[in-house]
């Protein structure tokens, strides 16, 4: 009985916890997920929901076999560890140290950018039609804004590897999940220096060229004036 | 009636004195960690393993319930004799059939283990099995679309992935299958077909077909539970260690490391092993190489990854026995090593 109410517990955290992702806790769910990817947690709750009711309504076998609590204890427990991890990830975020962590350099230290689709010409993303342009609409379209003013919300790095004191405009961008999340980043060159710290939300504004070295074209903003912004509802690029 | 899985078949593959070691074990290091990750000094670190540990176990998860689901209706609905029909005529036939089977039912690799599962129970050869196992997560029009997308449409890339994938498995489940059977290769519980296949005594649902279709659902969730609890905590283990390894790991040191296409491959195959990512993601990453590394290592990255992660290598142990898992785990990495070289000496131009 004692061990049918251990598995009766785990299952009924998940639901909890994954009920409360679709439902209340969307914000959250949109730093794990790709949003678009809600119906497959939608989906997971249906199913432990439906194991719950099966395994509160067939026999306990305990009868059987007196020691399968003693044995199987860990397992059950290790089910649940993710959700203890719940705790730091409430208010943890992927940050400069994450981005660097998953960049590729050159050897003089140059950051390389990672690969983005293009697109046929003409064609508008969803955040490029409110006045302001992502970092990945900057690759896909930079034939598009090059020399125009353009404006972008992004995290500062001030990277001391980086030629001439550029600075770095990053977020991540995810495909599925925030274990595949890859840097997007554009160079830019300040008006004046910023004391905008690390990892700060920053609205970066000013005209857009390209930086090319070692066979690579990264989007360069000069002229740009920075101002501190809150921090997006979807802080990820898809 | 139905009962639920005795307690000898809860952590198969290992023995339960080792199972219950390992699982101890795991919960000291992530609980330590956990408090660790309080302080100051690993705050920052710890924050990354969790982000990333919870956004794999949140994307798995979904995907390993719908497997175990999948494996609890093929368990109660698919009669032992279609299986037979199908699958014990030819052998070759069989394999050739098992390496397609993902098109029509397209699972990713957390999924796939417990269908797996089932299928043997039901008496699918063992050499269709493991080619279902390996060519699934690959040969399948989500991944397949993935993998187009991540490469511009390049649809060189996709046939190269799908191909390589599908022909991989093949050899890989002949060749295994020559010497290995159900009675050397998968655990007792999994290894007798018939009235019996989900192993218990008292289900026989194979001879009561017949049965009302609500008993025969709640029959099939049963099953379904059951394989959540005995593969889920190899799921987590996996999660946790490809989490420790995505945030310690810095993608650099690869750059550094890779003086030739060969030794690329082989760091790229080592990679896709710790990365544990899932096959609908994973050529995202690879194709983030782009003009650092030749095309045969991120296909590579892309081929072996389904087929043999830490994730994975955990989950075999729910249904393979030791010695099928140490020849499978070299069989593959050293077929899709050669694979590799080849397309790079043979058709170097083909994935730049």
């Amino acid at each position: 009985m004692l061990y049918r109410i251990l598995k009766s517990c785990v299952l009924a955290a998940w639901i909890v916890f994954f009920a409360w992702l679709v439902t209340y806790g969307q914000s959250s769910l949109a730093r794990l997920l790709h949003p678009q990817l809600w119906w497959l947690v939608a989906c997971g709750t249906v199913i432990l929901v439906l194991f719950l009711a099966v395994n509160l309504t067939r026999p306990a076998v305990e009868q059987a076999n007196p020691n399968m609590l003693r044995w199987q204890w860990p397992a059950l427990v290790i089910l649940l560890v993710p959700l203890l991890y719940w705790v730091p990830v409430h208010e943890a975020r992927l940050n400069a140290d994450t981005f660097l962590q998953r960049s590729l350099r050159t050897a003089d230290g140059l950051l390389i950018p990672g690969f983005i689709e293009k697109r046929a010409n003409g064609e508008a993303w969803e955040d490029e039609t409110r006045g302001e342009v992502s970092l990945t609409g900057l690759y896909r379209n930079s034939d598009r804004y090059l020399h125009e003013e353009v404006e972008v919300v992004c995290r500062l790095l001030h990277d001391p590897q980086l030629p001439e004191e550029f600075l770095v405009c990053y977020r991540f961008r995810i495909t599925c999940c925030a274990a595949d999340a890859l840097p997007v980043f554009v160079l830019i060159d300040p008006k004046e220096d910023s004391d905008l710290a690390n990892d700060s939300w920053v609205r970066a504004r000013g005209r857009l060229t390209l930086y090319a070295r070692h066979g690579f074209t990264i989007p360069l903003i000069i002229d740009t004036t920075l101002s501190a912004e809150s921090e997006p509802a979807f802080p990820y690029l898809f | 009636m139905y009962q639920p899985v005795p307690a000898s078949s809860q952590a198969p593959g290992l023995s339960q004195a080792l199972a219950w070691l390992v699982g101890i074990l795991f919960l000291t290091v992530s609980v330590l960690l956990f408090f660790l990750g309080r302080t100051p000094a690993w705050h920052g670190l710890v924050n990354n393993i969790a982000i990333n540990f919870l956004a794999i176990m949140v994307e798995a998860l979904p995907f390993m319930l719908i497997g175990a689901l999948a494996g609890g209706l093929i368990e109660v609905f698919v009669p032992v004799a279609w299986i037979e029909k199908m699958f014990h005529r030819h052998r070759t036939r069989s394999v050739l059939l098992a390496g397609t089977m993902g098109l029509f039912f397209p699972v990713c690799e957390c999924a796939i283990i417990p269908v797996v599962r089932r299928l043997l129970g039901k008496g699918i050869p063992l050499a269709a099995a493991l080619t279902f196992l390996l060519a699934g997560p690959i040969v399948n029009v989500i991944v397949a679309f993935s993998t187009a997308v991540a490469y511009n449409y390049d649809w060189v890339v996709v046939a190269v992935r799908l191909g390589s994938g599908y022909c991989i498995a093949v050899c890989i489940g002949l060749l295994l299958g020559r010497w290995f059977n159900r009675d050397n290769g998968i655990l007792p519980e999994w290894r007798n077909s018939g009235a019996a296949s989900c192993g218990h005594q008292s289900c026989a649902h194979d001879r009561n077909n017949s049965g009302a279709l609500a008993d025969r659902v709640r029959h099939a969730l049963g099953h379904a539970c059951d394989d959540f609890f005995s593969v889920g905590f190899y799921l987590v283990i996996g999660a946790f260690i490809a989490a420790l390894v995505r945030s310690i790991t810095p993608m650099d040191i690869f750059s550094h490391l890779l003086a030739n296409p060969e030794q690329a491959i082989v760091l790229m195959m080592i990679m896709a092993m710790l990365l544990n990512l899932c096959s609908e993601a994973d050529a995202f990453i690879a194709a983030s190489f782009r003009g650092v590394l030749p095309g045969s290592a991120q296909m590579a990255f892309m081929v072996l990854g389904p087929m043999l992660d830490v994730k994975l290598l955990l989950m075999y142990f729910s249904v393979f026995r030791k010695r099928l898992i140490i020849a499978l785990s070299l069989s593959v990495f050293i077929v899709v090593l050669l694979w590799m070289i080849g397309l790079q000496t043979f058709f170097p131009a083909l994935l730049l």
